[in-house]
């Protein structure tokens, strides 16, 4: 069934197929706030917060089709303010300064990559690479200028790229 | 048009995509969910709940407390004073 029919029916007061758009999009939103915050408890709490806010507004969503774009916005705004409400979002320009194989050895993965970006930054890579968000969308979808917004996504790439740098395969010709 | 020009950050993404225990955490909204509709019935049943347990409990001091006041006479002359006409 076309999601836009399954939210029109969630949207009718049939929990049923709200518990299938639950199904649906679970995965995606929990994996959105997963890179966002810094512990599985947390963005499981999150995700779930979104989706009740979600079932709570679900008559304002406009276009049924845009459902997607909806909950992910519900999911960035639900993250913004527990940021803001433990004062953890700055728009600092400043990355802090990470060795690269600093943990060598250990299991490093893009999760705990992420980690080492401030929020700011951390927020606007993830839309970018992880939701193929524009520099437009993203600015739109956080609040954040637009200029700063490419200026996170430009640094904030080069800093993962330089973390994650260590686990290029060897055919790379870059030994371990 | 976002930064990743040779896309190996958006491959990074793309193969971590999953999440742990999807049943789990199913369950745990599906659950929230389910009180989130039944809304505020809950609290109105867990007060009744609580009134008819204080009232279970109370009921023999209640008891014996009428039984010693009209032991003492006391009822009796409550009864007298409340049918005293008021000018």
């Amino acid at each position: 069934l076309d999601e836009a029919a399954v939210v029109t029916l969630a949207h009718a007061g049939e929990a049923s197929a709200f518990e299938e758009l639950l199904r649906r999009r679970g995965s995606d939103i929990r994996g959105l706030l997963m890179r966002l915050c810094r512990g599985h408890t947390q963005a499981d709490d999150l995700a779930q917060e979104t989706f009740l806010q979600a079932w709570r507004q679900l008559g304002s969503l406009k276009s049924y089709a845009a459902f997607g774009a909806w909950l992910r916005q519900i999911a960035v705004n639900t993250w913004l303010q527990v940021q803001r409400r433990t004062d953890l979002l700055s728009y600092t320009e400043d990355v802090p300064e990470v060795a690269a194989h600093e943990h060598l050895g250990e299991q490093i993965d893009l999760d705990v990559a992420l980690q080492k970006l401030p929020p700011a930054v951390r927020l606007c890579v993830v839309l970018s690479h992880g939701e193929g968000m524009s520099h437009t969308e993203v600015a739109s979808a956080t609040g954040i200028p637009l200029g700063t917004v490419k200026s996170h996504i430009s640094r904030g790439s080069a800093k993962l790229r330089e973390l994650l740098g260590a686990y290029r395969p060897v055919e790379e010709g870059v030994p371990p | 048009m976002n930064d990743d020009r040779d896309g190996e950050l958006a491959r990074w993404f793309a193969t971590r995509k999953s999440a742990p225990d999807p049943q789990l955490f199913m369950a745990r909204v599906t659950h929230a969910l389910e009180s989130e509709r039944r809304g505020p019935r809950l609290p109105a049943i867990s007060s009744l709940v609580v009134m008819i347990c204080a009232a279970i409990v109370a009921a023999p001091y209640v008891a014996d407390t009428l039984l010693a006041l009209a032991d003492s006479g006391l009822l009796a002359a409550a009864d007298t004073l409340l049918r005293i006409p008021r000018g």
